[in-house]
């Protein structure tokens, strides 16, 4: 593989890191294990995270007194997750290759390397994270506003995001901002600041990612091809039925909650 | 299975004392006490402290004459990662990063930090704060130092 030539699979990129930027994918791997799980373990132990799971129960009750319906799917008490190492390299190798437009120099604000995490790590806003599931679409927005005004109550700062993607993907991303101590690599701590995210989405929108959360995962990993068609036109690709799955549910749930709406006022 | 009572001893050194983190260190050295096909004859804990002064245990690993053992994040109760990889004359590199440490005897400001890497792209890393640098040093010596490749004449 020639210095300038763009890895084509993950494989490639491996070697590139190592070749290129003299970085040892398996000891960066470790590395990032023992950080990630310190900030899991200090976010588990924070008042935010027992305080949001003491008010859930009453989140559940005020939206059920003003639209009739539970807000939560079960269960209701959420894990918080680590994300993979695999899929941070795979998060980088986008950024430094495959939607690089700069090839073969730096993208723009620089390489992202694993081997500099005080300036990788703050770039990833999921390290850690967590996914609530609610019933009903307007639930979405409910529980975020509620999560937002938690975070305010604590001096927390928090980023509020509703995503809305091309490929059908339909949620809303909170990001808590907050410093954790992580250990270096050498000895000691040291303070970084991060996102924790909090997924809130629909139920349904919820089981479409799980049957295709497999797809997905391959398609972050995929070289950005030369298609002859646009996915829109193309009507017989895996992308045309998966994203406009996630499209059409969207605007089920959507007409789900005013039909909902709709009986409230009738007294239904 | 109980420990050995030199390995109490470290371990009371480096302040792991509690009953629970003693339970859980006995139940991964009976684990490899199964797997291992030799003798386990060291202990070693990674550890470090943080801004307040409290002590973090990271990794737990155990070595025989031949075999380097680690249990990854082992006062973590979510899972178990636990490898053993063959060390003896498989080192083909091996890095010491130190401060505050002449490899002598350590204060309560030493560090070290050892790093090796074996044939067939495994690789380790030790780091130890405090008395337990001593400790570090000795395992370098007896199992990373003599293992060190030996190029053929």
């Amino acid at each position: 593989m020639g210095a300038t030539s763009k890895p084509k699979t993950l494989e490639e990129y491996k070697k590139w890191l190592r070749n290129k930027h003299r970085i040892d994918v398996t000891r960066s791997k470790n590395y990032y294990e023992s950080v990630a799980l310190r900030i899991k373990q200090q976010f588990e132990s924070s008042d935010y995270w027992r305080s949001l799971k003491e008010h859930l129960k009453e989140y559940d009750a005020e939206y059920k007194m003003n639209t009739g319906y539970p807000l939560l799917m079960p269960p209701t008490e959420r894990e918080l997750y680590i994300k993979p190492y695999e899929s941070l390299l795979v998060k980088t190798y986008r950024k430094n290759c495959l939607e690089n437009k700069n090839w073969p120099d730096p993208p723009d604000g620089g390489w992202i390397l694993p081997n500099k995490p005080l300036t990788w790590y703050p770039k990833i806003n999921d390290i850690v994270r967590t996914l609530f599931v609610v019933k009903y679409l307007d639930g979405v927005e409910f529980l975020v506003n509620k999560l937002i005004e938690l975070a305010e109550e604590m001096e927390i700062k928090a980023e509020k995001h509703f995503v809305a993607k091309e490929e059908g993907y339909y949620a809303a991303h909170l990001y808590l901002i907050r410093e954790f101590e992580v250990p270096k690599e050498n000895w000691d701590t040291e303070i970084i600041t991060l996102k924790v995210e909090i997924q809130v989405t629909t139920q349904l929108q919820e089981v479409i990612r799980q049957l295709l959360h497999k797809y997905y995962e391959s398609k972050r990993k995929e070289t950005i091809k030369e298609k002859s068609k646009q996915w829109q036109w193309d009507y017989k690709s895996d992308e045309f039925i998966a994203n406009y799955l996630g499209h059409i549910l969207h605007y089920l749930e959507g007409m789900i909650v005013e039909i909902r709406e709709k009986q409230r006022e009738v007294g239904l | 299975m109980k420990l050995k009572k030199e390995f109490m001893e470290y371990l009371a050194d480096i302040g792991i004392s509690q009953e629970i983190y003693i339970k859980r260190i006995e139940e991964i050295y009976e684990f490899y006490t199964n797997t291992c096909p030799e003798d386990i004859e060291e202990i070693f804990v990674t550890d470090y402290f943080t801004k307040d002064g409290t002590r973090e245990y990271e990794s737990l690993w155990f070595f025989s004459k031949s075999y380097a053992m680690e249990a990854k994040n082992f006062l973590t109760i979510d899972e178990d990662d636990f490898d053993l990889a063959p060390i003896r004359n498989r080192v083909m590199y091996w890095e010491v990063k130190k401060k505050n440490y002449d490899f002598k005897e350590a204060n309560d400001n030493s560090r070290l930090h050892v790093y090796f890497s074996l044939v067939g792209e495994i690789s380790g890393e030790l780091k130890a704060s405090s008395k337990n640098c001593d400790y570090l040093r000795d395992i370098f010596l007896k199992f990373i130092k003599t293992n060190v490749v030996k190029e053929k004449p």
